[in-house]
């Protein structure tokens, strides 16, 4: 059983695994709690991972399909405060290139606001407004 | 004269066994490796390996044994996943997990596991000896 806190921030949803595995025993309920997050019309979320020591491919492969679900909605997640174990894992992977990894919440949260407001961006200059 | 040691633990094919087999391997493995990177990298093959055979070779099914064979000299650390599952065959691993990183589609949910052993260990091998699955995974650390 995964212990996840969840609290909004902004306009975000901050997450931050207790635990200190994501990994094939956690991956299913950790993607379940988002999901059930996602379903509640919450799109952007930054990952405090300071408390986690381990990911194995089954975590990594559960927070893309989280990144995967998300940009279909124009939504993000954003992971923060990696220990170097777990952001080595990222880089083996090339997953570094894929996520926005930030060296703390507040990182974290600017780079949300960023890329919120550049989506809207994008939209208006679609609209033309 | 090399000097070897080795060791054999054994768990039940159920995920959540998995946890035990990784505090176990940390603990054996710190003994000769010193780098904390290396280490998590090294418990990481033994979690994925262990993973595929329940998956793959036990169809998630409990209540059979998976046999983990360290042995470690002064040169190597020798990891044996054994297990008597569906006879099973491994993929060459990939080289690359996507080409492009802005693809979002493309990216990969599952079947990292072999990469990653691929990627960190300096030989893998993986026959059938006495109808059982046995992977090889050797990490170099001298």
């Amino acid at each position: 059983m995964i212990n996840l806190e969840s609290k909004e921030l902004r306009e975000f949803i901050l997450l931050k695994p207790l635990s200190p595995n994501i990994d094939a025993t956690a991956c299913s309920e950790f993607k379940g709690r988002v999901l059930d997050l996602i379903n509640q019309g919450h799109n952007f979320f930054l990952l405090n991972l300071s408390m986690v020591e381990f990911v194995d491919s089954s975590g990594l492969g559960t927070l893309i399909s989280i990144l995967k679900t998300l940009k279909l909605k124009n939504g993000d997640i954003v992971l923060c405060e990696l220990n170097n174990l777990v952001q080595n894992l990222f880089n083996l992977t090339r997953m570094n290139l894929v996520f926005t990894i930030c060296p703390n919440e507040k990182e974290g949260l600017d780079s949300l606001d960023k890329i919120k407001k550049g989506i809207g961006a994008s939209w208006n200059t679609i609209l033309g407004l | 004269m090399i000097y070897e040691r080795f060791i054999k633990l054994t768990i039940e094919s159920k995920i959540d066994s998995i946890d035990l087999l990784s505090v176990a391997v940390r603990a054996i493995c710190k003994t000769v490796i010193h780098d904390p990177i290396l280490l998590y990298n090294v418990v990481l093959c033994l979690v994925e390996a262990t993973t595929n055979v329940i998956k793959h070779a036990y169809h998630r099914k409990p209540g059979n044994l998976i046999e983990v064979l360290i042995t470690i000299d002064d040169f190597h650390l020798v990891f044996q996943v054994i297990d008597s599952g569906e006879k099973t065959s491994i993929p060459p691993p990939k080289k690359e997990l996507y080409s492009n990183a802005k693809d979002i589609t493309s990216l990969p949910e599952s079947g990292m596991g072999l990469f990653l052993i691929g990627q960190i260990m300096d030989q893998v091998s993986f026959d059938q000896q006495e109808g059982k699955n046995v992977l090889t995974m050797i990490k170099n650390i001298k």
